[in-house]
């Protein structure tokens, strides 16, 4: 496995990350619930293993694609790569500068404007006004939003939303892209923009981190991939192997994964 | 085996940075202020896109701004001053003993409007400590997409609420200023008291905004509580009273009210009086320890709230 190379090289090295959720059973925990329920001496809490030893190294210039069933954790391993969760043991290095696309995070309050959204997302990146200025340009035209972008977007539809959101996050000049696939969403020709725009970023010596349900666009873009089950990683290697192996667990279910891995 | 090199300039961006498990919970405080510092302009944007969204930044919206205290002022006028005065059989209602000892013998023969102008500035003061506590309550939640999207010190948010709030409460002092002359209230050099004492309501009111915003995570109901509580508690608070009204048996447990040595302190301050030290030392020390107790339980907690969102 690639991931016994000299560390120089390396974008982002995962080590042994473990991440362990407590998780409220109520959907919308209160005051009051928890309260009743502490006086049944009901159990309010699960303990969820989301990622349990994970490790891989992901190389710069490399595009790491990562499957996996619902549950399979990897909307927790991308988030613990990008800082936003604490893992509960194991250690993540990161070199270079992240840019993420997890969840629509430029149009977190609906009632301010396209470009108010694209700066408070800046600043809280850490960027300074004249970053986001520098880039601002670039975005709206790449978002193709023109006169929307002074409007509050709650005015926008899903479409817009997500091409905002894709445009912020890959214009952030980023040496690693941590990017959910399933929210670059955009009609056909948004597609085509973004597959152009994500294979310069790479091209540009960046590094990417991809989830996919769509296995073609693993198969395509990715160097090397990883598949995930449980919080466990399964497999490691190139993306036809894993994409393989992979889909002939969907086809014949958990009972042979238990045969042949563990 | 794993590069040594630890990242010294940002723990967010930059070239290199690790994440592990926070020792107890608390990331390490050197990196978090920095880059809290760095940021801040994020928290200011926030509050200023905010009034925008509110329209308070046009000019109809900074007329209400100043035009709702004044409303209140004028409510709490009628409640205070003219019904207490026909409760009293039209007589002029008299300042308690204490009281007259520190009034000028304007202020007394002009007592309504100097009540008033009590009730006015404290009721100011108090809004801007429970506005920033319940606007900061929500600011987690309200930031959920992005807390989910970027990684960055989450205390920006109540942060925030906390500059907001304070940006509402500017347009109150120049409703109040006329008031302070109509009341022939002093202006000395203790009235400069009022600075610090504000400072104290706004650091005070900023640990609770962090306090209730990671309650409010875990307990969505929690926000909805909290404007009884605030009710309850500007009761209890020497805004609707003066300091000196209160029977001598309650002294001593006002010193568990945080808002008694805050808003006393005001009080005397705009009162043309250097507020005592008990007052002052008071405030700060509830003001340091709600930023403590808040500020440690936000910190230990906001890498949880991208879970829990």
């Amino acid at each position: 496995m690639s991931s016994l190379s000299a560390s120089d090289d390396v974008a982002i090295r995962i080590q042994n990350v473990h991440v362990t959720f407590r998780v409220n059973v109520q959907r919308n925990p209160t005051l009051k619930s928890t309260l009743v329920r502490m006086g049944r001496r009901q159990q309010n809490v699960r303990e969820i293993k989301a990622l349990q030893g994970v490790s891989f190294d992901v190389h710069k210039g490399q595009v790491m694609g990562v499957v996996g069933a619902n549950g399979a954790g990897k909307s927790t391993l991308m988030r613990t790569v990008a800082g936003i969760l604490a893992p509960n043991e194991g250690r993540i290095d990161i070199y270079g500068r992240v840019s993420t696309l997890l969840a629509l995070g430029v149009g977190f309050n609906s009632a301010l404007s396209g470009k108010e959204n694209v700066v408070l997302g800046g600043l809280a990146a850490g960027l300074t006004r004249k970053e986001i200025a520098a880039k601002y340009e670039e975005i709206t035209e790449f978002a193709e939003l023109g006169d929307f972008m002074e409007l509050p977007m709650k005015t926008y539809s899903s479409g817009m939303f997500s091409r905002l959101a894709f445009a912020v996050a890959v214009h952030m000049d980023p040496d690693i892209l941590i990017i959910d696939e399933a929210l670059s969403a955009g009609d056909a020709h948004f597609k085509k923009k973004a597959a152009v725009k994500m294979k310069q970023v790479v091209d540009d010596a960046g590094t990417m981190l991809v989830v996919s349900h769509a296995l073609g666009v693993i198969k395509e873009m990715c160097d090397e991939a990883v598949w995930l089950h449980h919080g466990r990683l399964i497999r490691q290697g190139k993306p036809d192997e894993i994409i393989e192996a992979y889909t002939n667990f969907l086809n014949v279910g958990d009972d042979a994964l238990v045969l042949e891995d563990f | 085996m794993n590069s040594k090199t630890i990242s010294t300039e940002d723990d967010y961006l930059g070239e290199h940075h690790v994440y592990e498990p926070h020792h107890v919970g608390l990331p390490p405080f050197g990196p978090y202020f920095r880059e809290l510092r760095r940021r801040r302009g994020f928290a200011f944007e926030l509050a200023r896109t905010q009034m925008h969204a509110a329209n308070t930044d046009t000019a109809l919206g900074q007329i209400w701004l100043v035009l709702n205290p004044m409303l209140l002022a004028a409510v709490y006028y009628v409640l205070t001053v003219v019904l207490v005065r026909s409760g009293n059989n039209g007589q002029k209602v008299v300042p308690p003993a204490d009281l007259i000892a520190k009034l000028s013998p304007g202020q007394i023969a002009n007592y309504g409007w100097e009540s008033f102008a009590h009730l006015t500035s404290s009721l100011f003061l108090f809004f801007l400590v429970s506005t920033i506590i319940l606007t900061g309550a929500n600011s987690v939640i309200q930031g959920g997409a992005l807390i989910m999207n970027t990684p960055f010190p989450k205390m920006l948010l109540p942060l925030s609420s906390t500059y907001l709030a304070f940006r509402r409460y500017l347009p109150t002092l120049l409703v109040y200023i006329p008031i302070h002359f109509l009341a022939r209230r002093p202006i000395s050099i203790n009235t400069l008291w009022a600075v610090p004492m504000v400072a104290e309501a706004v650091v005070f009111g900023f640990g609770l905004a962090m306090l209730f915003g990671t309650l409010q995570v875990y307990f969505r109901d929690v926000a909805s509580f909290l404007p009884y509580f605030i009710r309850i508690w500007l009761y209890l608070s020497p805004v609707i009273y003066y300091v000196e009204n209160l029977p001598k048996a309650m002294k001593p447990f006002m010193i568990l009210n945080p808002l008694f040595p805050i808003a006393g302190g005001y009080g005397e301050a705009l009162g043309g009086h250097a507020p005592s030290m008990q007052m002052v030392l008071g405030g700060a020390a509830w003001a340091i320890a709600s930023c403590l107790i808040g500020g440690l339980l936000f910190m230990s907690r906001e890498r949880e709230f991208a879970v829990r969102l």
